[in-house]
């Protein structure tokens, strides 16, 4: 009898764990690897493209400080209306407001009205004065104490798609943008190593955020936001436990070789969380909404073709946030007051890539012109009122149906 | 409508003629003869702006193409016809009277695939170019999918080793590339393997090297070089002279096709080598190679490639040995060397010349350059300063001999003995007389601040810090390109002198650079914002110009640049 009861122990107990197991639901989001080292994003046990746009709705005369989520005019019922008619699901914002309960009936209104999921990141500190001092225990642990709060006050929203841990932040590293250091930095003579160790303690930091976030969070997956695929050489080794690369990068009409690139440099997926193309020409001087409308077609084209189960892209891709939903006025000159209610044509940056108005010793990035949707002086409902451009259009026409070349391969003959 | 359409050019009209053409072809009793005049009627209306001769032209090779048997040629004709129709970037007309062939003649079905395929890729660019958005949009994605699948029927419809089977893959090829996806790759070496099939005939080896021109321009050097291989190995089986050889090469040469010119004078260097009575051998690597390789080093106005210089270089000294060269082709191979970056063998072969010429034309030249790259590149302070004094304690006046006071005065300055620096610059004035006025200026202004207890100037310090700290960390910081136009210049003329392209990829948050340019900059003084600037010098001799970039955290790259003021 005893014997009996001892083999049916040792029968029953694996079929209850294996029987627990498979009861354990799936996460609400979660990226699923397929074979040929794919990846496919499901929400909810369904595939899920992110087809999003970069959301920073601030009115002209204000700059990045306006807090627009608790305001009268709820500008996220207005543009998640025209986005829905887009075809967009999903939207990205850099980092939330203050007003949790704000921040919550944004997400609640885009998702339950429009079907719209906002993926919620933080800068991590990148912007802090003087510098994002990551090697220092006390300013990480004030960020992942950020961090976190923003994780256990959202995780539960059914609106949230993903969390994305900083932006641009790798560059810091490099000693290009808002460069820092530390005593171990100080230590090592030899600026290649320096660099190294900087995004060495960067990367560790960020996949102990990741770590933590996974803890307390079972149903988002935790990106890590970098700019083009600069230092994730080293993220491969330090930040293994990020579920998928966010990356910003602006190359011009595609993205060149960044999907089979990523694949043998980091082998995550990745989401573009920042891309897209102004509709500005800096050379004529003028709005020109087809040249961007141009880059941005070509720009899906790429995503669509490197979303799993593609013969002719890499599969690794999972969507993209187009860089961004509506123009922002102040952007040009920040300290310029004045300038947040000019509509300014001026450029601070050149990039070759976007070739139509990249002359010598012009800078053809205007920043206060890359939205979808262009802002109008005019108030419509207390928002300025939005007027999309011709990308808003074409974009919707692709997603609408995204003809991509048929899957023929090149086969020798 | 067809009145209008005459005036105005051709438009649909040709699109709908040539369907009516092809559906009722199954009614016409005499197939050929009514084509060929529905042809004509076609292209009248198509090119009704073009001249006369160009109809004629049509309507000729139209018939060629449509009469066409096994074994004809028919790639030169629908070659014409492409010429006719692109050159006026009319290509819907074009596909147009390609759809109105089909049917007519099997031998040209994959020729009217390749020609609408290329027709439809031709016309997404230019649509691209001239901005037309409105047919861009709305029909780009049907003719993206003709381009791939016309392309795939000409392929497949046509013999491997056939003209148009590969370039119906080129196409193929150029599509993905350009898209950047997965099948780049394949298509690549489908195209490469194909272009290998084509037959050893004298009048397909163009085609070869279109294909690889192509391929070069595309920045796929491997395959280009590929090709290039089987166009010279071809262009030997048909037992082409030495000579011939080599006048190939330089016409090559001359059209800038450096890599085919290469691959040629290779042929050519080998064949001589081999066939060459050993007599013979040393006038061949002083007279003929020497020039070869002379042709290829940096000069102002021609193309260059200054690693295949010094390989034929190499050629010769393996050969010959170093004595066979002349001081003046050890001085152009050293300055080759140097103005390629490749400042070890530089330094190297500027010793070898001093060694040789002790008392030759570029002795001190060569004497001071070695001690530039010995003190500033290689670290090797003492050496370089060794270098410095032998050339100081010269008797001769040279520009070098004065700039080397100059440089030894710098070298005790920054190491903080400020009374031989003194020695030194007060010396180099003293002999100087009213002569190398830009040297003299320099070093008044050095013992300026030795009078005043100023520190060294900053740009300049900043860049002896980095160079003369043998061993520090500084030394890993990458040696930029520094670039001088023209080359060959004379004293109080302009030339203009830049960094390469430096960037530091930072996203949407530019970095700000600053350029800390130092050592003898003649007449101008760049700001910090500057990469490049123009200037000139009073007084000949070699000029050395000193920069430090300097990043958000401090020095990223460092360059230095020696000038022959003639």
């Amino acid at each position: 009898m005893i014997k009996k009861l001892y083999f049916s122990g040792i029968l029953l107990f694996p079929l209850l764990f294996l029987t627990g197991m498979a009861s354990r639901p799936q996460p609400e989001v979660r990226i699923k690897k397929l074979k040929g080292g794919q990846y496919q994003l499901l929400v909810k046990e369904k595939p899920y493209i992110i087809k999003g746009a970069c959301y920073s709705p601030i009115p002209i005369g204000q700059n990045h400080q306006y807090d627009w989520w608790p305001g009268p005019a709820k500008p996220w019922i207005a543009d998640g209306k025209l986005m829905q008619e887009m075809g967009i699901n999903t939207i990205r914002i850099y980092q939330i407001g203050e007003n949790p309960e704000a921040v919550k009936q944004v997400i609640q209104d885009l998702y339950q009205l429009y079907g719209i999921r906002t993926i919620l990141g933080n800068w991590l500190g990148f912007w802090e004065w003087p510098c994002p001092l990551y090697g220092d225990k006390a300013f990480r642990e004030k960020i992942k104490k950020q961090v976190l709060n923003m994780v256990r006050l959202y995780k539960d929203e059914p609106g949230v798609l993903l969390w994305v841990l900083g932006n641009e932040n790798n560059y810091s590293c490099l000693g290009r943008v808002n460069p820092w250091t530390s005593e171990e930095v100080d230590l090592e003579t030899n600026p290649q190593k320096k660099n190294e160790l900087r995004l060495k303690i960067y990367y560790s930091f960020v996949n102990e955020l990741a770590g933590e976030i996974h803890k307390i969070d079972f149903n988002h997956p935790v990106a890590l936001g970098n700019g083009e695929l600069s230092g994730l050489e080293i993220a491969k080794d330090y930040a293994k436990d990020v579920d998928l690369v966010a990356c910003i990068i602006y190359r011009g009409k595609t993205f060149g070789n960044l999907f089979r690139a990523l694949k043998f440099t980091f082998d995550k997926p990745v989401y573009l969380a920042e891309f897209g193309a102004d509709a500005y020409d800096a050379y004529l001087k003028k709005e020109d909404q087809d040249m961007q409308a141009f880059f941005l077609e070509s720009q899906w084209r790429q995503i669509y073709e490197n979303l799993a189960g593609n013969k002719e892209g890499i599969g690794n891709c999972l969507g993209g946030t187009v860089f961004e939903w509506a123009d922002e006025w102040w952007k040009h000159n920040e300290g310029d007051i004045q300038g947040w209610s000019v509509h300014d044509a001026e450029s601070n940056w050149q990039n070759g890539n976007y070739y139509f108005d990249n002359k010598e010793g012009i800078k053809n990035m205007n920043e206060e012109w890359f939205g979808i949707v262009a802002l109008s002086q005019e108030m419509e409902s207390g928002l300025n009122k939005r007027i999309p451009r011709k990308s808003y259009y074409v974009i919707r026409e692709f997603w609408k149906n995204p003809a991509l070349k048929k899957k023929k391969e090149v086969k020798p003959k | 409508m067809t009145k209008s359409s005459r005036k105005s050019g051709i438009p649909q009209r040709n699109m709908q003629e040539a369907g009516e053409c092809q559906n009722h072809r199954k009614t016409i009793i005499n197939p050929l003869g009514i084509c060929v005049l529905s042809l004509f009627l076609v292209l009248s209306l198509a090119i009704c702006q073009s001249p006369a001769q160009d109809e004629d032209k049509l309507t000729a090779l139209s018939k060629q193409a449509i009469e066409a048997k096994p074994g004809d040629d028919l790639y030169a004709p629908f070659e014409g016809i492409k010429e006719i129709y692109f050159s006026q970037n009319k290509y819907n007309e074009f596909i147009g009277f390609l759809n109105s062939l089909v049917g007519k003649n099997k031998e040209v079905e994959p020729f009217i695939n390749y020609y609408i395929s290329l027709s439809r890729y031709y016309q997404l660019r230019y649509l691209e170019v001239s901005q037309s958005w409105n047919e861009y949009f709305s029909k780009g994605d049907t003719y993206r999918d003709q381009i791939l699948s016309s392309a795939l029927k000409a392929r497949d419809a046509s013999g491997a080793g056939s003209l148009i089977n590969v370039y119906a893959k080129l196409i193929l090829w150029r599509f993905h590339n350009e898209a950047q996806d997965n099948s780049a790759e394949a298509a690549l070496a489908e195209l490469t393997q194909g272009a290998k099939q084509l037959p050893a005939t004298k009048n397909v080896l163009a085609n070869i090297k279109y294909i690889a021109d192509l391929l070069f321009s595309y920045k796929e050097k491997v395959k280009a070089k590929e090709l290039y291989g089987i166009y010279v190995e071809r262009l030997l089986g048909l037992g082409l002279e030495a000579a011939d050889l080599k006048n190939n090469a330089a016409a090559f040469f001359k059209e800038g096709n450096l890599e085919l010119a290469e691959a040629l004078y290779d042929a050519y260097i080998e064949k001589e080598i081999a066939s060459l009575p050993a007599g013979n051998l040393s006038a061949f690597l002083k007279d003929d190679l020497a020039l070869i390789a002379a042709s290829f080093t940096r000069k102002d106005f021609t193309a260059a490639d200054p690693v295949y210089a010094e390989r034929c270089f190499k050629k010769i000294e393996d050969a010959g040995g170093r004595g066979v060269f002349s001081e003046e082709t050890t001085y152009l191979r050293a300055l080759n060397l140097e103005k390629s970056g490749n400042y070890l063998k530089a330094k190297d072969i500027y010793l070898d010349l001093l060694s040789r010429f002790p008392a030759g034309e570029f002795a001190d030249t060569a004497n001071f350059k070695a001690a530039v790259i010995l003190t500033y590149i290689t670290h090797e302070l003492v050496s370089g300063r060794s270098s410095f004094e032998a050339l100081a304690k010269k008797d001769s006046l040279s520009p070098q001999a004065i700039s080397a006071h100059y440089q030894l005065g710098i070298i005790s300055q920054w190491q903080g003995d400020s009374a031989l620096a003194k020695e030194y610059y007060d010396l180099l004035i003293q002999k100087a007389g009213d002569k190398f006025a830009d040297t003299v200026s320099l070093a008044k202004d050095r013992l300026g601040e030795i009078q005043q207890s100023l520190p060294l100037e900053y740009n300049l310090k900043t860049f002896l810090d980095i160079c003369l700290n043998n061993g520090q960390p500084e030394m890993a910081l990458p040696v930029l390109d520094l670039t001088s136009a023209p080359l060959k210049v004379k004293n109080n003329s302009d030339i203009n002198i830049k960094t390469a392209a430096w960037s530091l990829d930072s996203g949407c948050a530019p970095v700000e650079l600053q350029y800390l340019w130092s050592g003898n900059l003649g007449k101008n003084k760049p700001p910090l914002d500057q990469p490049s600037f123009n200037t000139s010098f009073d007084s000949p001799g070699t000029k050395e110009i000193n920069l430090v970039v300097i990043g958000p955290s401090g020095a990223v790259a460092f360059a230095l640049d020696l000038l022959d003021i003639e």
